[in-house]
């Protein structure tokens, strides 16, 4: 009995954590959708010049580079790998749209 | 004969740098040779050529530019090769683009270092980098700069300005990229790193284009020197470059420098006497201290040459 008890009392509290972080989740997504956003203007703003798009000066973003080596390989795996960039923007804005 | 390094005193901080302005052909890398010469008298003392025309390793004798030579006493002298610089610059970050940008190597990776020293600006970053090395130099008291022409001179004396507009706007950026990241770590329990080396990089360069940036604008650690011949553009130009230097960067020329004027006899029968005068007057009438140097048959082509310059110059106007 006291068993039975506490297996749903645990449930119920895993229960209570599974929505707290669902909540947190959920609220720290357009935190997380305005970070990766800025991060792809903050690659692109700095090495514009390399890609054609002229922005900042060229030499600033040579000097960026090694700072920011692990950011432009996701940047580029995302650009490359991504299927559907819209539908993953969508989905990340709620999936209501 | 007149001494023209007395012209720019006080010559305080070290290294304090002489930056030779005007156009092209006016006689700069003369006139540059004086003031450096002058100031070997005293001190150790670097001439430095960023003048694509190369005219001191004729001057000097120089066999291979950039290098620091020492030519004689305590005068040393580097003529920069843009070529070499910017290869020497970006050669470092071929590995690098090949790794983060493999997708370049489809445009042949090589190609696209090599043609980046043609894209706009870059020469004149690789001008304003070796600026930076040079007041952060400290084995020479005194560095005289012969400037290329006055379009990329100017523009390189702006950059500093321009590069801290850019940076702070980047550094703003990353902030807020640096702050949400440590948000969205921190509520979803996750470790963060606080140092971001980007941010990190760019409150270096911030750093370093303000200290260029000030000590452009110092005067006691930078002097102008203008030099013109009395011709219509040279005089124009010059009128331009100081017109940049007062309000770009709020600082005055030191020293402005009237060269090859011609013996009133040659200016009358070449019917350029009355121009000549005018541009003699002008120049003199200008409220910094000037120098007219006379019109040398042999232009100056070696180091003892610069003791016929010296001969050949008369005061314009003394006082400031």
């Amino acid at each position: 009995m006291f068993k039975r008890v506490y297996n749903v009392l645990r449930e119920f509290v895993n229960f209570v954590r599974g929505v707290n972080q669902a909540i947190i989740e959920e609220s720290v997504g357009a935190l997380e959708l305005e970070h990766m956003e800025l991060e792809a203007a903050f690659l692109t703003l700095v090495m514009g010049s390399l890609t054609g798009v002229k922005t900042i000066p060229t030499l600033l973003s040579l000097e960026l580079l090694e700072p920011l080596k692990d950011e432009l390989k996701v940047l580029t795996s995302r650009a490359v790998k991504g299927k559907d960039v819209l539908g993953d923007l969508m989905s990340s804005l709620g999936g209501e749209w | 004969m007149i001494d023209f390094s007395s012209f720019l005193q006080p010559l305080s901080g070290e290294p304090h740098v002489v930056i030779v302005l005007g156009k092209g052909g006016v006689g700069k890398t003369s006139v540059s040779l004086t003031i450096a010469s002058e100031l070997s008298e005293l001190s150790d003392t670097l001439l430095v050529s960023f003048d694509p025309a190369k005219h001191i390793m004729e001057y000097l004798d120089l066999r291979e530019p950039m290098k620091v030579v020492k030519v004689r006493g305590r005068l040393h002298a580097c003529q920069l090769d843009i070529d070499l610089a910017a290869k020497e610059i970006t050669s470092k970050y071929v590995d690098l683009l090949n790794e983060i940008l493999p997708s370049l190597s489809v445009l042949n990776l090589e190609d696209v270092v090599k043609t980046m020293k043609y894209a706009p600006g870059v020469e004149e970053e690789v001008f304003l980098k070796r600026l930076l090395d040079i007041y952060r130099r400290s084995e020479f008291k005194y560095v005289v700069i012969d400037t290329p022409p006055t379009g990329i001179s100017l523009r390189t004396l702006a950059l500093p300005k321009l590069y801290m507009i850019w940076v702070e706007k980047l550094i703003e950026v990353r902030e807020r990229i640096v702050s949400l990241r440590y948000v969205i770590a921190k509520t979803l329990g996750r470790k963060y790193e606080v140092d971001d080396p980007a941010l990190k990089k760019l409150y270096e360069i911030r750093e370093d284009y303000k200290y260029l940036n000030e000590v452009l604008k110092d005067f006691s650690r930078t002097s102008y020197v203008v030099v013109a011949n009395p011709e219509p553009l040279p005089v124009h130009e010059m009128k331009e470059v100081i017109s940049f230097l007062e309000g770009e960067l709020r600082v005055k020329p030191k020293l402005l420098v009237l060269n090859k004027v011609l013996p009133k006899e040659v200016a009358v029968k070449l019917g350029v006497y009355e121009q000549q005068i005018k541009y003699v007057n002008e120049v003199g009438s200008m409220p910094y201290k000037s120098i007219m140097v006379g019109y040398l048959s042999n232009a100056p082509s070696k180091l003892d040459d610069i003791v016929k310059l010296k001969e050949a110059s008369t005061v314009l106007r003394g006082g400031g």
